[in-house]
C-alpha cells in the first residue's frame, strides 16, 4: 500500500476529525494519525456539547456538512434549551455527553469513510520540499507523504499535567505526550507557547447525597443540533446543582501557598473564563457561594464530573474542600483535579485558511491555535481541511466573514486580534449577533457545504424546499388579513391585547409583544399545518425585522470594506503617513482587506483612511503602466 | 468609526461672525438629506435640477420653524467636487444659524464629516490626480494627531469625567447583560425595574447634557462681554491686561480705538468674548461714528458689560447716559486708573445713580485689582445660573452629535425593555449608545466589553 496522501492530519481530537472527514469527503485521498486509536474524538474535560456560541458553531459545522452534531445527537444523554426568553439570538441547545460512546461513535465514521485511513503512530517530524510540506515522520520512522499537512494536536505538544507540587510530562487521560514534534516546531522557528487548562475531579456518583442538590431534567421536549438525521434516542440521565460552602472557601484560603498558580508551578495564562476554583475565591472574595454541577459522564459509568470546581490543587486539599459541599460529604474522588499545560501558536502567524503563513501546505487547528473548546475545535478542524483541499485543486479558498457565521467571528479574531490566553467564542463576540442565530445556521451555510461537496443532492433539496416555504410564508403573513371576529377579540383580550376594530395582518398581530406563533396557528390553518422549525424560522424573521434590516445595513458597509483587497506584499513600514504602530502590525498580520485591517488593534481610522488612499493610489499607478 | 460610504455634511466655510455660511453635504443620501431640512417654494414637490440655484429656508420640522433663508444647488456624481452627490446650503444668519442647520442635517442621517474626508473621497473617487495622494495622506494623518491633541485637552475637564463614567456605567449594563447572554447558568438576567431605572437616569443625565448645548450658544461662542466707557478711560487697557497682551492699539488720544475688537478670554472654564469699543461720544468724525453706533449694537446684543470710568474725572453726562443704556443688562462698574487717585468721589457719584452695584477699583495699566474683576464677573456670570464650574458643557457639534445618539439609543433600548423584547436586543442599542459616546473621547472598543465581562464576572465551567 502506498504512502502517499493528499492530506495528512495529525491527531484525531474534535478539530482532527472534522479535518479528515472534511477533506476525505470532498475526494482527497486523507490520512488521520494518532497517538491513541482508543481516544478518537475524546472529550478529556466536561462531558457536554453546545451553550451559547458553542451550540450556533455545532449548527453551522453541521449546515456546512461536519459530523459533530450528528455525533452529539446520537451520544447526548441529556438535552436543554438555554436562553429561551432572552432572545433568538442566543438561544441555544445544551447537551450531555456520554463520552464512550462519543469516540466509539467517532471512530466507526472515521473508518467508515471512503478516502480515510485512520492509524495509529506518533508524528515526530514534519518533512518539507523547500518551503513547502511534503509529509510527515513518525515515531517508528514511517514517512508518509502529502502536499498538505494539518496540525490538530490539541494538548499533546509537551503536555504537563499538574497537581499542587505533583507533575508529568504527559497527554490527556494518561496518553503519551508528543515531545518530537513540538522540538520539531522549534526547529522551524515557529514561536511556540504554554497555555494552561484545567478540569475538576471526578467523582463516584454512590458517594452523592443528590437529596441535597437541586435537579436537572432533560426536557421533554425533543431537541437536537443536526438539521438532519435523528432525534437524541438514548435514556437521559440529570445534573445535580449545589454550591460551596463558606467551609469549602476557607479550606482553599487556607491552602493557597499550595497551589501550582501561586508557587509558581504554571507557566502559562489559563482561561479567564473558566478559572480554577482557587482562582475564583481568591478574584472575587466578595462572592460567598460558587455554583457547580454534578455531570453524568455516561449511562455505562458512576462517574461524575463536578463542572465548576476545576482545580490544581495538592490531592489532600482536594479531598477537604470537595466534601464541605452540601451533598458531597462523603465524596469519592475518582480522578483528581488537575491543571494541564501544553504548547500552542501563536495563531496570528496563520492565514483565513489556518496555514501557516511562513509554510505553504501547513495547516494549524484547534488547540494548537490557542482555542478552548471542542466545538471551537471542530469549527477550525472543518475550515483547514476544506481549505487544503481546495489549495490542492487550485480552487479559491473558503472563507466565512464575521457576518456569516460564527465560525467566520472566531478565526477572524484568532488570525487578526491573536490571544493572550485560551480563546472561548461567545455571542458577544459577534458584532451581527441578530443574524448569526442557531435557527437560522442552514439558511447561511448549507449552500456552502452543497457547494463543497460536503451536503448530499437529498439534504440539499429538502433544505431548499424548507426555504422556499418559509420565504412564501413571510410573503403571505403580510399580506394575510384577519378579520375582527368575536372569537378572536376574545382571545387577543385574554392575551392582554386590544382587540381589533379592522382586519389585521398576520404579520401585525405576530408583532405584538403578547403574541406568539402558536396564538397565530389557532387563526390561521396553513400556520398550523408546518413543523416547528419553519415555524421558529417565521416567528423571529417577523417579530425581529427591524433589528435585522439593521444589522444587515451594517454589514452591507462591512462588506465593501472587506472586498477592498491588500496586496500580501504591502510595504507599511515604508507607507507614508501610517503610524508606526499600526504599521508594525500590518506587516506582522498581514491584512487581506481593508476590513480586517481595521478591526487590528493600533491601526487606527486615520491610518483607514490612508490605506484607501495608497490603494488607490497603487491602481492608478499600475493603470498608468 | 469608519465613515466610508456614509453621506457626511461639514461646515466648510471657516468659523467667523457674518457673511454667508457653507454647508457641504457629499454621499448618495445628500439630496435627499438637504430635502429634508429645506422648504423650497420654486420647486412645488419636484426635483431639484442639477447646478440649478434655489432660494428657499431651512425648516426645524419638529418645531416648523423656519431656521434661515438659504441658497441650495446640487451636484450630481460624477461631476461634483468629491465625485459624489454634493448638495450645498449657503445661509446667511452667522455662526448660530450655520450650526443650527448642520445639527438638522446631522439629523436627517448624515454624520459629520473627519477633517480632510472631503478630499479624501475626491482623490478616490479620480477628482484629484495622483500627485495629491501624499499630500491627502499626510492631511489626514496630521489632523488625526491634532484631533487627538484636542481630544486630551476637552477630556481633562468635566465633560471628559462625564462622558468616561458614563461610558463605564454603559460598559456595566452590556456586561452583565452579555454574561447572562453566554453564562446563563452562571448568571440570572438583569432585573427589568433595576434596568429600566438605570437607563433612565442615563437617558436624563444626557438629555440634560444636550440641553447645555441648546440653550448654551452663549457659552459655545463665548459671553459677549463688551467693555464701554467714554473715551480714553482705560478700555483697551484694560482688555490688554485680562489677555495679558498688546491686543488693541493703545494711545493716549481719545478715540484710538475704532473698531470692534474681540479676543477670547477663558474665565473658569467659560470663554468670555471680550469686544473692546470704541469710545462712547459725541462725535463728527465719520469713521468713529460708525464706531459708536457699532457700541451701541454691542451694548444691545451683550451677554455682560464692564463699564469703565476714570477715577481721575468726575463723572460726565457721557456716563450717565451709557449708565442708562446698559442699566437692564448684567453689568460690572469698573473704577479705573485707581493707582492715580483713589477714586472715592466718583464711586460717591456711582452710588449717587443707585446702581445698586458694588464697583470694582482697578489700576488696568499696571494690573492691580484684576482678581477682583474676575472674581466680580465670575460672580455675575456663575450665580444663578447652572452653569457650575464642575458641570460638563456641550460646546462642538461633533460631541452634540455623538451624545444626541447615545441618548436616542438609550431612549431605544428603554422601548425595547419595556416592549418585552428579549434582552439580546437591548444589548445592540447600548453597544451603539457606547461607541457614539466612546467615539467622543476617542477611546474604547469593543474588546473593551469582552475585558469587562472577565474583569467583573466570576464565569466557570
Amino acid at each position: 500500500m502506498s504512502n502517499n496522501y493528499d492530506v495528512i492530519v495529525v491527531g484525531a481530537g474534535h478539530a482532527g476529525s472534522e479535518a479528515a472527514l472534511a477533506a476525505a469527503r470532498m475526494g482527497a485521498k486523507t490520512l488521520v494519525l494518532t497517538i491513541s486509536l482508543d481516544f478518537i474524538a475524546q472529550l478529556p474535560c466536561n462531558p457536554a456539547m453546545g451553550g451559547p456560541a458553542k451550540s450556533h458553531l455545532i449548527r453551522e459545522i453541521d449546515a456546512l456538512g461536519g459530523e459533530i452534531g450528528k455525533a452529539s445527537d446520537a451520544c447526548a444523554i441529556q438535552m436543554r434549551k438555554l436562553n429561551t426568553s432572552k432572545g433568538p439570538a442566543v438561544q441555544s441547545l445544551r447537551a450531555q455527553i456520554d463520552r464512550v460512546l462519543y469516540l466509539r461513535y467517532m471512530k466507526r465514521v472515521l473508518e467508515d469513510q471512503e478516502n480515510l485511513d485512520l492509524k495509529q503512530g506518533m508524528v515526530e517530524k514534519i518533512l518539507f520540499d523547500g518551503d513547502e510540506v511534503s509529509g510527515v515522520e513518525t515515531e517508528l520512522g514511517l514517512i508518509y507523504q502529502a502536499p498538505k499537512v494539518i496540525l490538530a494536536t490539541g494538548t499533546f505538544l509537551n503536555g504537563k499535567l499538574i497537581i499542587g507540587e505533583y507533575t508529568e510530562i504527559t497527554g490527556p487521560d494518561g496518553m503519551k505526550p508528543s515531545l518530537a514534534l513540538s522540538d520539531n516546531l522549534h526547529e522551524l522557528k515557529l514561536p511556540l507557547r504554554r497555555f494552561k487548562t484545567g478540569t475538576p475531579a471526578r467523582v463516584a456518583g454512590k458517594s452523592l447525597d443528590f437529596s441535597k442538590m437541586i435537579e436537572q431534567k432533560s426536557w421533554e421536549e425533543p431537541l437536537r443540533f443536526s438539521f438532519e438525521g435523528e432525534y437524541p434516542s438514548l435514556p437521559t440521565r440529570s445534573c445535580w446543582l449545589t454550591y460551596t460552602s463558606e467551609k469549602t472557601h476557607q479550606i482553599i484560603r487556607d491552602n493557597i501557598d499550595r497551589a501550582p498558580m501561586f508557587i509558581g508551578g504554571i507557566e502559562g495564562p489559563g482561561p479567564r473564563y473558566c478559572p480554577s476554583i482557587e482562582d475564583k475565591i481568591m478574584r472575587f472574595a466578595d462572592k460567598e457561594r460558587h455554583q457547580l454541577f454534578l455531570e453524568p459522564t455516561g449511562l455505562e459509568t458512576d462517574e461524575y464530573y463536578v463542572q465548576g470546581m476545576a482545580t490544581s490543587l495538592p490531592i489532600d486539599v482536594q479531598m477537604e474542600f470537595y466534601r464541605s459541599i452540601p451533598g458531597l460529604e462523603n465524596v469519592e474522588i475518582m480522578r483528581p483535579g488537575c491543571a494541564m499545560e501544553y504548547d500552542c501558536l501563536d495563531p496570528t502567524e496563520l492565514t483565513y485558511e489556518l496555514e501557516i503563513k511562513s509554510f505553504k501546505g501547513l495547516y494549524s487547528a484547534g488547540q494548537l491555535n490557542g482555542t478552548s473548546g471542542y466545538e471551537e475545535a471542530a469549527a477550525q478542524g472543518m475550515m483547514a481541511g476544506i481549505n487544503a483541499v481546495l489549495a490542492l485543486r487550485d480552487q479559491e479558498p473558503f472563507h466565512l466573514t464575521r457576518s456569516q457565521a460564527y465560525i467566520g467571528v472566531l478565526i477572524d479574531d484568532l488570525i487578526t486580534k491573536g490571544t493572550n490566553e485560551p480563546y472561548r467564542l461567545m455571542t458577544a463576540r459577534s458584532e451581527y449577533r441578530l443574524l448569526l442565530r442557531q435557527d437560522n445556521a442552514d439558511r447561511r451555510l448549507t449552500e456552502f457545504g452543497y457547494r463543497l461537496g460536503l451536503i448530499s443532492e437529498e439534504r440539499y433539496q429538502r433544505f431548499k424546499n424548507k426555504m422556499v416555504i418559509v420565504d412564501k410564508q413571510l410573503q403571505r403573513l403580510e399580506k394575510t388579513f384577519l378579520p375582527p371576529s368575536a372569537e378572536l377579540n376574545q382571545a387577543l383580550i385574554a392575551a392582554n391585547t386590544t382587540p381589533l376594530e379592522h382586519g389585521a395582518s398576520l404579520t401585525s398581530l405576530l408583532r405584538r409583544p403578547q403574541l406568539d406563533i402558536s396564538f397565530l396557528r389557532r387563526f390561521d390553518s396553513e400556520l398550523d399545518a408546518l413543523p416547528l422549525d419553519i415555524l421558529e424560522q417565521i416567528e423571529i424573521e417577523t417579530i425581529y425585522a427591524g433589528y435585522i434590516r439593521q444589522q444587515s445595513e451594517q454589514v452591507e458597509r462591512q462588506r465593501r470594506m472587506e472586498s477592498a483587497l491588500l496586496p500580501e506584499k504591502a510595504k507599511y513600514e515604508e507607507m507614508r503617513g501610517i503610524s508606526r504602530e499600526a504599521a508594525e502590525k500590518l506587516d506582522k498580520i498581514k491584512p487581506r482587506n481593508i476590513g480586517q485591517a481595521s478591526r487590528i488593534s493600533g491601526v487606527s481610522p486615520a491610518d483607514i483612511s490612508v490605506l484607501t488612499i495608497w490603494l488607490e493610489q497603487q491602481k492608478r499607478k499600475r493603470r498608468a503602466n | 468609526m469608519i465613515k466610508d460610504y456614509q453621506t457626511i455634511a461639514a461646515i466648510s466655510t471657516p468659523p467667523g461672525e457674518g457673511g454667508i455660511g457653507i454647508i457641504r453635504i457629499s454621499g448618495s443620501q445628500a439630496l435627499a438629506i438637504a430635502l429634508k431640512v429645506l422648504q423650497i417654494p420654486g420647486l412645488r414637490g419636484k426635483t431639484p435640477k442639477v447646478r440649478r440655484v434655489y432660494h428657499g429656508y431651512v425648516v426645524d420640522q419638529s418645531k416648523k420653524e423656519k431656521v434661515d433663508e438659504v441658497i441650495f444647488f446640487y451636484f450630481k456624481n460624477p461631476n461634483s467636487y468629491t465625485g459624489e452627490d454634493v448638495a450645498e446650503i449657503q445661509t446667511h444668519g452667522g455662526i448660530a444659524v450655520l450650526r443650527k442647520t448642520l445639527e438638522l442635517i446631522l439629523a436627517a442621517g448624515a454624520v459629520l464629516a473627519e477633517a480632510g474626508e472631503f478630499t479624501k473621497r475626491a482623490f478616490l473617487n479620480g477628482r484629484l490626480d495622483l500627485t495629491q495622494a501624499e499630500a491627502v495622506m499626510d492631511l489626514i494623518q496630521a489632523n488625526s494627531e491634532e484631533g487627538a491633541k484636542q481630544a486630551m485637552l476637552q477630556l481633562d475637564g468635566a465633560l471628559g469625567r462625564f462622558v468616561r463614567k458614563t461610558l463605564s456605567r454603559i460598559l456595566n449594563l452590556i456586561a452583565s447583560i452579555e454574561v447572562s447572554l453566554d453564562f446563563p447558568e452562571d448568571y440570572d438576567p438583569l432585573d427589568r425595574e433595576a434596568l429600566l431605572a438605570v437607563l433612565a437616569e442615563l437617558e436624563a443625565e444626557l438629555r440634560e447634557l444636550l440641553s447645555t448645548f441648546k440653550q448654551g450658544n452663549l457659552v459655545r461662542q463665548g459671553l459677549k462681554t463688551v467693555i464701554v466707557g467714554r473715551p480714553n478711560v482705560g478700555k483697551s487697557t484694560l482688555l490688554n491686561s485680562l489677555l495679558g497682551e498688546d491686543r488693541a492699539i493703545v494711545t493716549a488720544t481719545a478715540g484710538t480705538t475704532r473698531d470692534v475688537l474681540e479676543e477670547y478670554y477663558n474665565l473658569e472654564g467659560i470663554t468670555l468674548r471680550l469686544v473692546d469699543t470704541a469710545g462712547l461720544r459725541q462725535s463728527q468724525d465719520e469713521i468713529e461714528m460708525m464706531g459708536i453706533a457699532r457700541t451701541r449694537s454691542a451694548i444691545d446684543t451683550a451677554d455682560l458689560i464692564l463699564w469703565v470710568v476714570d477715577a481721575e474725572e468726575d463723572l460726565q453726562d457721557e456716563d450717565r447716559e451709557l449708565a442708562s443704556l446698559i442699566k437692564d443688562k448684567p453689568y460690572i462698574p469698573v473704577i479705573n486708573k485707581t493707582d492715580l487717585r483713589h477714586g472715592q468721589k466718583i464711586a460717591a457719584d456711582l452710588k449717587d445713580l443707585d446702581l445698586n452695584r458694588e464697583p470694582v477699583m482697578i489700576a488696568a495699566a499696571p494690573g492691580q485689582g484684576l482678581d477682583d474683576l474676575r472674581q466680580a464677573i465670575s460672580q455675575l456670570v456663575f450665580a444663578g445660573k447652572a452653569l457650575a464650574k464642575n458641570t460638563p458643557i456641550l460646546t462642538k457639534t461633533r460631541h452634540q452629535q455623538s451624545v444626541s445618539q447615545a441618548m436616542e439609543q438609550i431612549a431605544a433600548c428603554q422601548q425595547a425593555v419595556a416592549a418585552y423584547l428579549p434582552e439580546d436586543c437591548y444589548v445592540i442599542h447600548l453597544k451603539d449608545a457606547y461607541e457614539a459616546l466612546a467615539s467622543l473621547v476617542g477611546e474604547g472598543s469593543y474588546d473593551e466589553i469582552i475585558e469587562n465581562i472577565f474583569a467583573q464576572f466570576c464565569v466557570g465551567k
